[in-house]
């Protein structure tokens, strides 16, 4: 497996910052964040002018391109996401399916939607990932297996994110093994509790919820047995990207940011060492 | 076990700095540096001065003081960092063996002078913990043995560091039940390069554990076996000149690979 991180954790700071220091963390590759609001990392809007600069950051560094991550699956966006791809040199993109949990009329118009987008994904010989999401029409094990079951391109694929199969009331490490054959990615990092807990309201007047923190976030410091979940990729045969993808932390320093990278990634490296694939 | 951090990692800035982001590191504890020339932490020389302000960061950053490094066995020096463990709380002093390898005469003076600060930890209730340190009189299991054997004292243990270890030509987590009955702290970091002559200290990013050769997740396990519940520090050297970042990146990337260890061995 090839460990990677989403440059969305570095959102608050500019792609070569990203690149920096997700190399000084070890890893052996990043995930694009093309997450407007989040991040201005990879703007689609002006690809052109940045796919050059991923690619020297990418030598620079010797990072891979992994993925990218371009949430909205339609197809104004997504067609100018592949170019992109195709032109960096980025074999999966990841989005969400969007629409809205446990609604079969949402479910159907989200399913032909991202099979069209599966055949664009086709034609420009890239792969569309999209996982399971709390509240999306896509949420858990049972509506994964039914998008692949709808969905028969070659091009399309699971993105796995055991945080949401958690949140689904799911046990990850079981979840897994249905959903395999289709899994093309992974998206990975750890949950406290299985909802979002209580929450606070902050010196500005806002709610935060302390379990989802972007540091609970961290491997390791949640609920889930990321060591079994890993060890269970490797007895499957997995062999793909796994992209730490950490989400909130546009307002954190760099120390903070650094220190989730590098302890996500000591965590991931501990559990390949603990099942023999590394 | 309970996992800390050596501040001497952070030795090219204050110690508010090393406890916070050993705090953000997600650290149980933390070992106070008190090695003069490679951190300005703790000086124990003037430890009236900082006693306070070690308990307080203690405090404010919710971080055990696991232990304290002096790093010589000089009489008057620990003594005043005896004093000083008292003042702050810690239970723990670590000192290297000194002396020479494989040297009989030089085992000997240093097996003395371990006695008598054995005595002296017992005065003031503290523990006096030593490790094999390539190149020093104790270097290696059969070393370490002889040196609890030598210093009776239930104020005195082994500080065990699997990197010497490695480097001594040993494989650190086979060596563990030799010595668990005596272990009272762990050094931990990894260690670049072939086991014995062939494995070398390393730049400050590769002794980051899951970075070099040494099986830390076996260690550990090894240690978790073995009924190991007490401190896990981890010690990087020579980082002085290094930025926050980095430092702040070897920290943390060291405690996620210990936690996920801790965890595929049922300790968390």
């Amino acid at each position: 497996m090839k460990l990677g991180a989403n440059s969305v954790l570095f959102g608050g700071y500019d792609m070569d910052t990203a690149f920096k220091y997700l190399a000084m963390s070890g890893y052996d590759g990043i995930e694009i964040s093309a997450i407007p609001g989040m991040s201005e990392h990879l703007v689609i809007e002006h690809w052109r002018d940045a796919v050059p600069e991923i690619k020297r950051f990418s030598e620079a560094y010797g990072l891979e391109l992994l993925a990218m991550e371009q949430p909205f699956p339609d197809q104004e966006i997504m067609e100018p996401a592949f170019e992109a791809a195709i032109e960096a040199g980025i074999p999966v993109i990841n989005c969400g399916s969007r629409g809205t949990a446990d609604d079969e009329d949402s479910f159907q118009e989200r399913i032909n939607v991202l099979g069209e987008l599966a055949e664009m994904a086709e034609r420009y010989g890239v792969t569309l990932c999209v996982k399971a999401h709390v509240g999306a029409a896509i949420h858990d094990t049972a509506t994964t297996l039914r998008a692949m079951e709808m969905i028969s391109s070659p091009a399309f694929g699971i993105d796995m994110d055991p945080s949401h199969i958690h949140r689904a009331f799911e046990d990850p490490y079981e979840a897994i093994v249905p959903v395999f054959p289709r899994v093309r990615h992974v998206h990975i990092r750890d949950c406290k509790g299985r909802t979002m807990g209580e929450g606070i309201i902050d010196d500005a007047g806002n709610v935060r919820y302390p379990n989802m923190a972007p540091e609970m976030q961290t491997c390791g410091r949640g609920d889930i047995d990321l060591v079994r979940f890993v060890r269970v990729l490797h007895e499957l045969g997995y062999e793909g990207a796994l992209d730490l993808e950490i989400i909130g932390a546009k307002e954190y320093s760099l120390e903070q940011c650094c220190v989730i990278a590098a302890e996500s990634r000591g965590h991931m490296q501990a559990c390949l060492q603990a099942c023999g694939a590394r | 076990m309970k996992l800390g951090a050596n501040t001497v990692l952070f030795g090219g800035y204050d110690m508010e700095t090393a406890f916070k982001c050993i705090a953000m590191a997600g650290y149980d504890g933390v070992e106070v540096s008190a090695l003069t020339g490679m951190s300005d932490h703790l000086d124990v020389t003037r430890w009236q001065e900082q006693a306070d302000q070690v308990k307080q960061l203690a405090s404010t950053y919710d971080l055990a003081i696991l232990a304290m490094e002096l790093g010589r066995l000089d009489r008057d020096m620990l003594e005043l960092a005896f004093q000083a463990a008292n003042a702050i709380d810690c239970p723990v002093v670590n000192c290297g063996p000194g002396g020479k390898a494989n040297d009989e005469e030089s085992f000997q003076e240093q097996m003395a002078i371990m006695r008598d600060r054995a005595k002296l930890a017992e005065e003031y209730g503290v523990t006096l913990c030593v490790k094999a340190h390539v190149g020093a009189s104790v270097w290696n299991t059969p070393t370490t043995l002889r040196m609890v054997e030598s210093v009776p004292s239930p104020f005195f243990g082994v500080d065990m560091d699997p990197s010497h270890l490695w480097r001594g030509g040993e494989e650190p987590a086979d060596s563990v039940s030799a010595v668990i009955d005596h272990i009272k702290h762990i050094h931990i970091r990894d260690c670049p390069g072939e086991r014995g002559e062939g494995g070398r200290p390393g730049t400050p990013h590769e002794q980051a554990n899951g970075r070099g050769s040494v099986d830390l997740v076996r260690y550990i396990r090894a240690l978790h076996e073995g009924g190991y519940e007490g401190p896990v520090d981890l010690e990087v050297i020579g980082a002085k000149d290094y930025t926050l970042e980095q430092c702040c990146v070897i920290a943390a990337e060291a405690r996620g690979h210990m936690q996920a260890s801790l965890q595929a061995c049922g300790a968390r």
